[in-house]
């Protein structure tokens, strides 16, 4: 009964893990093509960056094409917790500036891609502290879900 | 391909929000197209009302908005001839 028990939270878990790595995968893919669409005005918005204009003709590319790299981490089971760990990494930076620019330069444009460009300053802040709160839950799962453990034939201790 | 579902129902919702989205980005050349601009107000945070717009390109609206050096405040933002904003700004420095 307990091993049934813990099967059952097992399978919960990975249902979990598995509708937070759709999340993303929607979240970057979306955000990712839209960047590529608009890529003109994707550029123009990031060299009006204090932080990042130096640096917009190459971040106009590499933001995207991260993005849909980690987008098709995500979908395999294989690679998925490398998936959520990128995505944590894009979160926490896309979150940190976010916060910068809402303490220092609020009226500068979003150069964020699709329908969140929408959002202001605040709402796309408390957009990125949930997605970011998500991957770190998701993790924490997947740490906790493993079920076998491999043991050293000599040993006998985990490996 | 059971575990791959939920993944692959998340594509084909991306593609298709991003097939059905309007793109804003319909030029090559920011600085060479011809928008209709709008005017911020000094603080940059706010168009000026009642609206004070001006159609050309980007540098001729710098001298007609009195902009002339990029910055961190928002000068004017161009929009289509149809009245569409458009995610194209004119900067100019902090007062």
């Amino acid at each position: 009964m307990p091993y049934k028990n813990t099967m059952k939270k097992w399978t919960h878990n990975e249902r979990l893990i598995e509708i937070i790595a759709a999340l993303f995968i929607l979240l970057f893919l979306y955000t990712g093509i839209s960047k590529i669409r608009e890529h003109t005005s994707f550029r123009i918005a990031l060299s009006q960056s204090p932080l990042l204009g130096s640096t917009a003709g190459l971040l106009s590319w590499l933001l995207p094409i991260t993005e849909i790299i980690t987008a098709s981490l995500l979908l395999f089971p294989i690679t998925r917790k490398h998936g959520l760990m990128i995505s944590l990494g894009l979160m926490s930076l896309f979150t940190i500036y976010i916060a910068f620019m809402v303490f220092f330069i609020p009226s500068l444009p979003c150069s964020c891609g699709g329908v969140l460009k929408e959002l202001n300053w605040n709402q796309h802040l408390s957009f990125n502290i949930f997605f970011t709160a998500l991957s770190i839950i998701a993790l924490w799962l997947t740490k906790r879900n493993k079920l076998f453990i491999a043991i050293n034939r000599k040993s006998r201790t985990p490996v | 391909m059971k575990k791959y579902l939920l993944g692959i129902v998340a594509i084909f919702m991306a593609i298709v929000f991003s097939a059905f989205s309007e793109t804003n980005d319909k030029v090559d050349d920011g600085n060479l197209q011809t928008y209709t601009w709008h005017k911020y107000n000094t603080a940059g945070d706010s168009e000026l009302d009642p609206i004070v717009s001006y159609s050309g390109t980007a540098d001729a609206a710098r001298t007609q908005f009195a902009c002339p050096t990029s910055g961190a405040v928002i000068c004017g933002r161009a929009y289509t001839s149809g009245g569409s904003p458009l995610n194209i700004y004119i900067m100019k420095p902090a007062p």
